[in-house]
C-alpha cells in the first residue's frame, strides 16, 4: 500500500489561490494516504469516490471521534447537525427543511432583490469599490440574519462576533485567551437565542424559528439544546459562505472579459455562471468523515475512525463526468455538482445562497457598463479558515450606466 | 429494461431504464435537465418533483410520509399525483410509465 505520499499538504495555500496543479495530481493519484495534523489520513478526490462516501451515512459517520481533527472543531463540540448521524440527524434536518424547500427560497426572492437593490443604489457613483466590505457582507448578512431569521439590525454583531470566533484559524486551546473569547461570544449568543425561542413560544410565527421549535421527529419536538444548537448553526454557518461565493463569483468573471461579456448580452445566464463559479472555485475546499468500521474501499484499507477527506473542489474536474473540466464557460449545462455535499448533509442553504449570488451578479451587471478588479487575480489574498475560500478583500473598478 | 416516458414543456424524452433504479437515476442518466436532484435522491431537497400521468398514479403508489412533506415545499404547485423522483423504484410492471415534469425545480 502506498502510504508516504506527503507531497500533498491539506493546507497547502495554493488550493487557495491556484488550485488547479494541485487538483490535476490529485484526480490522477488519488486515493492515497497522508498525514493531516500528525495523524494517518485517507484523501479522495474523483467525483464517483466522493459520492459514493457522501451517499454512505452509515459507513461513514459525521461524528467526530474523541481528538479528532481538533484544528478544524469550530463548535468545540457543541451539537451541530452537520456532525450528527442518523437518527439524531434525521430528527434536526426535518425541522429545517420547509424554510429551505424550493417553494420557501422562491417566497425569499423579493426580499432579496430588495436587499440587492438598496446595497448596489448605495454605492452606485462611486468608480471604485470594496466587493466584500460594501457589498458581499452586507448583502449576506441581511438575507440570512435579517429576512430569514429576523433578527433586527442592532443585534447582528452578536452573531457575526460568534461566527469569527468560531471559524478563526488556529484552533482554541482551553484557557487561551481564544477559548475565553469563544465562550464569552457563545454565551452571548445563547442568551441571545433562549430569548428568541422564548418569544417564539409565546407568540408563534410561521417562520424558521417556529418549525424548529414546533415540527419533531417521531419521537417528539427538540430539546432547548437542540433548538438552541440549530439556531446557532443557521445564525453562524450562512453568512461568511454567501459572502464567499459572491466574492468569489465577481473576481472570477469580472477577470475573464469574454465571460463577463456574455453574461451583459445575456444576463439569465447568471444562474448558470454560479454554477460555473462553484464548480471551478468550491467555496468549501474539504469535507471529512470517518468510517464506523474497518473497510476496502477504492483500493485501500480504511481504519475505524481514520480521518477520510475529501477534496470536494476537485470533483468538479473529474474528466469521468465533466468535458473539459478546466475550461471556464457560464454556457456549460450544468451538472450536479458535490461542492454543496451530497446525500443526508446536503447543504441546506444551498439554494439561499446560489439565489443570493446569481441576483447580485445579474444586478451588477445590468447596472454598471464597466465592471473590472482594480488589482490583479494574484494579487488577491483570502482568509486563513482551513476550509474556507474566502476572498479577503475584492477591489472593483465600476462604471454606472448611462 | 424499463421504458419511461418523460413529457416536459420543451418536449418529450423516451428513455430505457434499468429496473430495480428510481426514477430520478433514470433520469439524471438520461441527462434531463427539467429534473435537478441537487440532494442525489436522499429525500433532502425536493427538486426532483414530477407529475405521474394519471392511469399510472395507481401503479406507481402515492407519497410516502417523509415524502408527503417535502412535497409541500415544491417550488411548482402539488398536484394529487405529485411525486420525488428519487422515491420511485422502477421495476418491469412500470414499463411504459408516462410523467410530466414541471418547469423547473428551484
Ligand atoms: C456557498 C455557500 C455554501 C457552501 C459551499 C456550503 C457547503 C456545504 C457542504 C459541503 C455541506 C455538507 C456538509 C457535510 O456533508 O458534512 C453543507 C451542509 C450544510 N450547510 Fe452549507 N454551504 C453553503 C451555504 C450555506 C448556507 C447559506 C447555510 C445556511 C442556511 C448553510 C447551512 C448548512 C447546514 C445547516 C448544513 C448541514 C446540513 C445537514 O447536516 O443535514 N450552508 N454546506
Amino acid at each position: 500500500m502506498q502510504s508516504s505520499q506527503h507531497w500533498f499538504d491539506l493546507y497547502d495555500p495554493r488550493l487557495k489561490t491556484d488550485p488547479y496543479p494541485i487538483y490535476k495530481r490529485l484526480l490522477e493519484e488519488e486515493p492515497f494516504f497522508t498525514k493531516v495534523d500528525g495523524a494517518r489520513a485517507a484523501v479522495f478526490s474523483r467525483y464517483h469516490h466522493v459520492e459514493a462516501i457522501y451517499g454512505d451515512a452509515a459507513l461513514f459517520s459525521s461524528v467526530k471521534p474523541p481528538n479528532a481533527v481538533k484544528s478544524v472543531d469550530y463548535f468545540s463540540g457543541h451539537l451541530n447537525i452537520a456532525f450528527s448521524d442518523p437518527p439524531v440527524h434525521t430528527r434536526l434536518r426535518r425541522t429545517l427543511n420547509p424554510a429551505f424547500m424550493p417553494a420557501s427560497v422562491a417566497r425569499l426572492t423579493p426580499a432579496v432583490e430588495r436587499a440587492v437593490d438598496d446595497i448596489l443604489s448605495a454605492i452606485e457613483g462611486r468608480p471604485r469599490v470594496e466587493l466584500m466590505a460594501e457589498i458581499a457582507r452586507p448583502l449576506a448578512q441581511r438575507v440570512m440574519l435579517g429576512e430569514l431569521l429576523q433578527v433586527p439590525a442592532e443585534d447582528h454583531d452578536i452573531f457575526l462576533d460568534l461566527a469569527s470566533a468560531l471559524f478563526a484559524p488556529g484552533g482554541r486551546m482551553p484557557g487561551s485567551p481564544e477559548a475565553v473569547h469563544f465562550d464569552r461570544c457563545w454565551s452571548m449568543a445563547a442568551t441571545y437565542c433562549r430569548r428568541m425561542i422564548e418569544a417564539e413560544k409565546d407568540t408563534p410565527t410561521d417562520g424558521v424559528l417556529s418549525n424548529i421549535v414546533r415540527r419533531g421527529g417521531p419521537d417528539g419536538v427538540l430539546t432547548d439544546d437542540e433548538v438552541l444548537a440549530q439556531l446557532i448553526t443557521l445564525l453562524t454557518g450562512g453568512f461568511s459562505t454567501i459572502a464567499s461565493l459572491i466574492g468569489t463569483a465577481f473576481l472570477q468573471i469580472a477577470s475573464r472579459p469574454d465571460q463577463l461579456a456574455l453574461l451583459r448580452g445575456d444576463p439569465a445566464l447568471a444562474t448558470n455562471a454560479v454554477e460555473e463559479v462553484a464548480r471551478h472555485r468550491a467555496p468549501g475546499l474539504f469535507n471529512y468523515r470517518f468510517p464506523t468500521r474497518e473497510v476496502e474501499f477504492a483500493g485501500l484499507t480504511l481504519e475505524r475512525n481514520m480521518p477520510v477527506y475529501m477534496l470536494q473542489g476537485a470533483t468538479s474536474f473529474d474528466p469521468d463526468v465533466f468535458d473539459d473540466p478546466f475550461v471556464f464557460d457560464i454556457r456549460r449545462q450544468p451538472k450536479r455538482l458535490l461542492v454543496f455535499g451530497h446525500g443526508i448533509h446536503h447543504c441546506i442553504g444551498a439554494p439561499v445562497a446560489r439565489l443570493t449570488t446569481r441576483t447580485v451578479l445579474r444586478e451588477a451587471v445590468n447596472r454598471f457598463e464597466a465592471m473590472e478588479l482594480a488589482e490583479p487575480l494574484e494579487a488577491i489574498r483570502y482568509t486563513e479558515a482551513a476550509q474556507e475560500l474566502s476572498p479577503v478583500a475584492v477591489p472593483l473598478s465600476l462604471r454606472k450606466k448611462g | 429494461m424499463v421504458r419511461i416516458r418523460f413529457e416536459a414543456a420543451e418536449g418529450t424524452y423516451e428513455v430505457h431504464a434499468e429496473a430495480n433504479h428510481t426514477l430520478l437515476d433514470a433520469a439524471l442518466a438520461a441527462g434531463i435537465a427539467e429534473i435537478e436532484g441537487q440532494c442525489g435522491g436522499f429525500l433532502n431537497c425536493a427538486t426532483c418533483h414530477v407529475y405521474v400521468a394519471e392511469p399510472w398514479a395507481e401503479k406507481v403508489g402515492p407519497a410516502n410520509e417523509d415524502e408527503e412533506e417535502l412535497l409541500e415545499g415544491t417550488l411548482e404547485p402539488r398536484r394529487a399525483t405529485s411525486r420525488l423522483s428519487c422515491q420511485i423504484t422502477l421495476h418491469e410492471g412500470l414499463d411504459g410509465l408516462t410523467v410530466r415534469l414541471p418547469r423547473r425545480q428551484s
